[in-house]
């Protein structure tokens, strides 16, 4: 009896978020159909609001060369086009469709096409909109705004790839703006959650992304930013906290798994700091994952998944255009950054501590904008990791090659957006 | 015929409420005794208007649409963002970051009575 009653909230619970859910995006849809357009000022909205498709991408490529393996590569990186279409001033879509890797080919490993956003969008006021479908949560820097001309270096940075799985992106509802009286901005988004099942080793969370296929709808989670600009300085804060069980019940009591909404959970928090004037500019970012219940996931699934993860990087770049009279489009940005990682930095019990996962990386280099939307850059990454655990080495050497500490990519490319 | 508006505002971050009539939308010269920029809402559009007092006494009004994919732009202490794709623009409308590449629509102004009449046409 019991069981049933506790099966029944649970029911109850899901029951009401997707009435809410609906709700909110039947609301949305009323209120955009509101109103006949028959007052001067509604014949001036929609001059402003013709309905119109955009087009727009970007792209990267770039050469690697690897003191480890003593290889270098040419990959294009990412191929993306976003398509975009405004019905009116108060409904848009926006979406995009990613190629990495060039090609993607049956039975061969490697490449992915990808629908990296497809959500539509519902003005409510000039300050204020609702996003509904598959969207790119304000978490961290990257994941909104990856534009690769946008950011030094070749590769996007490591922390915002595996502590902030960037781009992450799922499906769900999301409240986005700014508040009149204070220089704030804020977003708040119910999303469906992550799968501790497709957790691997050696990848933190990024693996449990459903980005938009066949996500489970019985666990969500919730993300939450505020922004604060003040002059030249920015801040953000943002967070995430999701379930990560998507099987029923009885599957997940047979797996000693916390099913329901929130049942098995992720938390991530994440704070960073942007300043930038006169060419020279700071970013520095921090963030930490929880996953309190990490013993009853590796008893589950064996994948060695961590406790606590964290990640922080910091970087400072000048402009040498300003100071050759600074011209208006062109800039060569000389860059370092620190980037400092740890996908075990907490281990369960029943957790094996991999010491290459204790990452440190410096990043320098040079990004030529003969343009502002086409980047040429250089840069070395010099990388130093813990050492390997005996227990978790495979192939002993000579089988394969002793594990390097220390190694570093020579990276050379183009990146382009438009 | 223009209608009048309300202050809601703050020292950092000025807004005007206001209303649109006859595709104009008119704004107290009062408002810039203390500041040189004041963003405007008019009721029903869904884009805010920043309003800069210039040198020369003038005033130039922007729209605050980005021009990419005409997204709004957040204000961000100096200049405008557009949080879509990351369009940055200055507090005179040029673009300082793509992948936009064109500056902000800017629309007409004039001084009637110690009112600023935006012409949003």
């Amino acid at each position: 009896m019991h069981f049933c009653s506790t099966q029944q909230l649970e029911l109850m619970k899901r029951y009401t978020i997707a009435l809410l859910l609906f709700f909110s995006l039947f609301s949305t849809l009323l209120f955009a159909q509101q109103k006949p357009n028959v007052t001067s000022e509604d014949s001036l909205n929609n001059n402003l609001s013709k309905s119109a498709t955009t087009i727009g991408g970007y792209g990267n490529a770039f050469y690697q060369r690897n003191s480890r393996t003593q290889t270098a590569t040419l990959n294009l990186e990412r191929f993306v086009l976003f398509t975009g279409h405004k019905f009116n001033d108060k409904i848009s879509f926006f979406s995009e469709l990613e190629v990495e890797d060039a090609k993607v080919s049956g039975g061969e490993s490697g490449g992915e096409v990808a629908v990296e956003q497809a959500y539509l969008k519902f003005n409510l006021n000039a300050n204020q909109y609702i996003v509904a479908g598959l969207f790119l949560p304000r978490i961290g820097i990257l994941n909104e705004n990856h534009l690769p001309n946008t950011f030094n270096g070749n590769e996007r940075n490591y922390v915002e790839t595996y502590i902030i799985p960037s781009t992450w992106r799922e499906l769900g509802i999301g409240l986005y703006g700014s508040l009149n009286n204070l220089p704030i901005n804020y977003s708040v988004g119910l999303v469906n959650g992550l799968s501790s099942e497709m957790f691997e080793h050696g990848s933190g969370i990024r693996e449990g992304r459903f980005e938009g296929r066949n996500a489970s709808g019985n666990n969500l989670a919730i993300t939450a930013a505020l922004q604060f600009y003040q002059g030249d300085f920015k801040a953000q804060l943002s967070g995430y906290y999701g379930g990560t069980v998507g099987v029923n019940k009885r599957k997940a009591d047979s797996l000693g798994l916390q099913s329901g909404t929130f049942g098995t959970p992720v938390a991530l928090g994440e704070a960073d700091i942007q300043y930038a004037k006169n060419g020279f500019s700071v970013k520095v970012l921090g963030t930490i994952v929880s996953i309190p219940d990490a013993d009853k996931i590796n008893r589950a699934y064996a994948s060695n998944t961590p406790k606590t993860e964290y990640g922080a990087y910091a970087e400072v770049g000048y402009d040498l255009m300003q100071l050759m009279g600074k011209p208006k489009d062109k800039q060569l940005v000389v860059f370092v950054r620190d980037e400092k990682l740890n996908m075990n930095a907490g281990i369960p019990s029943n957790g094996v501590t991999d010491g290459t996962l204790n990452q440190n990386y410096v990043v320098a280099g040079l990004s030529y904008l003969p343009i502002r939307n086409v980047a040429i850059k250089g840069d070395i990454r010099i990388a130093h990791t813990g050492s390997q655990n005996p227990d978790l080495i495979i192939n002993p050497n000579p089988v394969a090659q002793p594990y390097q500490q220390n190694y570093n990519l020579v990276n050379l490319g183009v990146a382009l957006s438009f | 015929m223009v209608a009048a508006g309300e202050l809601s505002s703050c020292a950092t971050l000025p807004v005007y409420k206001t209303t649109m009539a006859n595709s104009k939308v008119s704004v107290p010269v009062s408002l810039f005794a203390q500041s040189d920029f004041q963003i405007i809402q008019p009721k029903d559009l869904f884009y805010n208007i920043g309003l800069r007092k210039e040198k020369d006494g003038s005033y130039t009004a922007l729209l605050l649409r980005c021009t990419h994919a005409d997204n709004q732009l957040v204000s961000t202490g100096n200049g405008f963002k557009c949080n879509l794709h990351g369009s940055t623009f200055d507090k005179e409308g040029q673009v300082t970051q793509g992948p936009a590449e064109r500056s902000l629509k800017k629309y007409r102004t004039e001084i009637i009575s110690d009112q600023i009449i935006i012409h949003l046409s």
